[in-house]
């Protein structure tokens, strides 16, 4: 135990001392910020018509329940900068490859699966402190367009729900991310997979045609737990997404573990 | 012999230098797999993107309807981020192993280095972007030229657009690799952008998003990303040339002025 301390310990280091993974998280944290901005004003507009029986029009045509809507907003707006989470983590785990970090690394801890296991929890720890810090950033921007009218709504269970989904999607992708990365040996491909995984859900390719491929990808299944039903052409459940980031992340994290324990130190 | 500065003799030799370099910038990128892997990927895709087109298989299910690719801008265009992984390697892959150091070693005059370089990228790029886009632009068109919808002048200035675009979005790549000493870096921005950062700001800056490398190559091809980030085709060419020129510029400014590394 003591020892996947050390070894998580270490890791952390590694992240928070990488140049890159800093860079990219400003990146990160500074376009969510602004898109945040640009839609704040939106959602300000919308919330001041908001009608006595509570329906709201954020999208013009789309009259839908305010506190539907507005708790739906929260956590899809956190997921827009979710996307780049796993291009994080492809950078963090890419390090050891572009820098032949991966040497040294296993002379100082030579249990490989113990170095994997490390390297997975200290990017999720990462990943987890970001991953608040973006929904603080969400909520922020929520409570200017909702603080005159029902800012409670805010620190409602529910709401707090939608960001532990968020939550489980950020920490799950970006372990898919990290893991793909390791397999690949380069960050350049871990962040070409993602992006491209993310394209396809992006652009809907698969989801009218083949909706039930389309709720197997990673990025389709963090719509499907994170986005509602009500206004969103989505390919399964929030239960069946949860589901398959987790598998996602299982079947990639042993792939890694099993090649990083097979593979010459390079 | 010693001779003036200037003289004929100094200028042959000079002439000579970049002859050299040039040979050596041609071999670096002729030997790089990514250049092979790049063309062999770029080429697949067109061609496959072509089929598609020709033969109306696929139609993607869309708000309005069922819309065919041809009218789906980003993903006709999507081999051109396999492609300028040539220009980018060209110009960032010195920087991983130091061999930069060597490079400079050869050939000290770094302007002439520069030079050579974007001589050898340019023109690899072109020759192999007609090799990557010609079969799978003659495919999708043949018919159409064949019947005698398209004449073809129309074809060959829409095919040169096309080569335009791949020509200097490479350029733009190699530009910036050098700038960030970098295969990585380039690559990744350039492929992401317009995939997660620009839809998220067209609606509401569309007269910036519309200057970007990838929405202003949209425009010139003639499928804008949406209606309000539509540039006429030669303002469209120019804000490309502009990118070009400027990651060109930086590009020439780093190589002279940073550290051998």
């Amino acid at each position: 135990m003591i020892d996947v301390l050390a070894a998580t310990r270490t890791e952390l280091t590694k992240i928070l001392t990488l140049p890159s993974a800093w860079i990219v998280t400003g990146i990160i944290l500074a376009l969510h910020g602004l898109i945040q901005l640009q839609a704040s004003g939106l959602f300000s507009e919308a919330v001041a018509e908001i009608t006595p029986d509570g329906v709201i029009e954020v999208f013009i045509g789309q009259p839908r329940a305010a506190t539907d809507e507005i708790l739906g907003l929260l956590v899809s707006s956190s997921l827009q900068a979710g996307l780049f989470l796993p291009m994080l983590a492809a950078v963090i785990a890419g390090q050891e490859f572009r820098w032949k970090q991966l040497g040294p690394t296993l002379l100082a801890v030579p249990r490989r699966g113990l170095m994997t296991a490390a390297k997975l929890l200290a990017t999720a720890l990462y990943v987890l402190a970001l991953a608040i810090v973006v929904s603080a950033i969400s909520t922020g921007f929520m409570y200017l367009a909702v603080r005159d009218w029902n800012p409670g709504l805010l620190v409602s269970a529910e709401a707090f729900a939608g960001h532990a989904r968020f939550l489980a999607f950020a920490v799950l992708s970006s372990l898919t991310g990290l893991a793909i990365t390791l397999i690949a040996r380069s960050t350049l491909t871990g962040i070409m997979i993602a992006v491209g995984l993310v394209a396809i859900t992006m652009t809907q390719l698969l989801a009218a045609s083949a909706p039930d491929v389309d709720a197997l990808l990673p990025f389709s299944a963090a719509r499907n737990l994170l986005l509602d039903p009500g206004i969103n052409n989505l390919t399964a459940g929030p239960g069946h997404g949860l589901l398959v980031l987790t598998g996602w992340a299982i079947a990639t994290a042993t792939a890694a573990g099993i090649v990083l324990s097979r593979r010459d130190a390079r | 012999m010693t001779c003036a500065p200037g003289s004929p003799a100094t200028r042959r030799a000079d002439d000579a230098g970049f002859r050299d370099a040039l040979a050596a910038e041609l071999t670096k990128v002729r030997t790089l797999p990514a250049t092979w892997i790049a063309l062999l990927i770029a080429l697949a895709a067109k061609l496959a993107l072509g089929i598609i087109a020709a033969t109306h298989a696929i139609r993607i299910a869309s708000a309005d309807g069922a819309i065919p690719v041809t009218q789906m801008g980003t993903l006709m265009l999507s081999p051109v981020y396999a492609f300028i992984a040539i220009a980018v390697f060209a110009g960032g892959s010195e920087y991983g192993g130091g061999q930069l150091r060597v490079t400079l070693a050869a050939v000290p005059d770094r302007t002439v280095l520069f030079t050579a370089k974007l001589a050898a990228t340019a023109a690899v790029s072109l020759l192999a972007t007609v090799l990557a886009v010609l079969p799978g632009y003659l495919i999708q068109h043949i018919s159409a030229l064949v019947d005698g919808e398209v004449s073809l002048g129309a074809a060959s200035a829409d095919f040169a657009a096309l080569v335009a675009v791949y020509l200097l979005l490479s350029l733009i790549g190699l530009g910036f690799a050098v700038v960030a000493r970098s295969v990585i870096t380039p690559l990744a921005v350039l492929f992401i952008a317009p995939v997660l950062v620009s839809p998220a700001f067209q609606n509401t800056i569309p007269d910036i998003v519309k200057l970007l490398p990838h929405e202003a190559a949209l425009s010139l091809l003639g499928t804008p990303a949406t209606p309000d980030t539509e540039l006429t085709p030669s303002a469209a060419l120019s804000a490309l040339a502009c990118w070009a020129a400027a990651g060109l510029f930086l590009a020439w400014n780093a190589l002279s002025h940073r550290d051998a590394r």
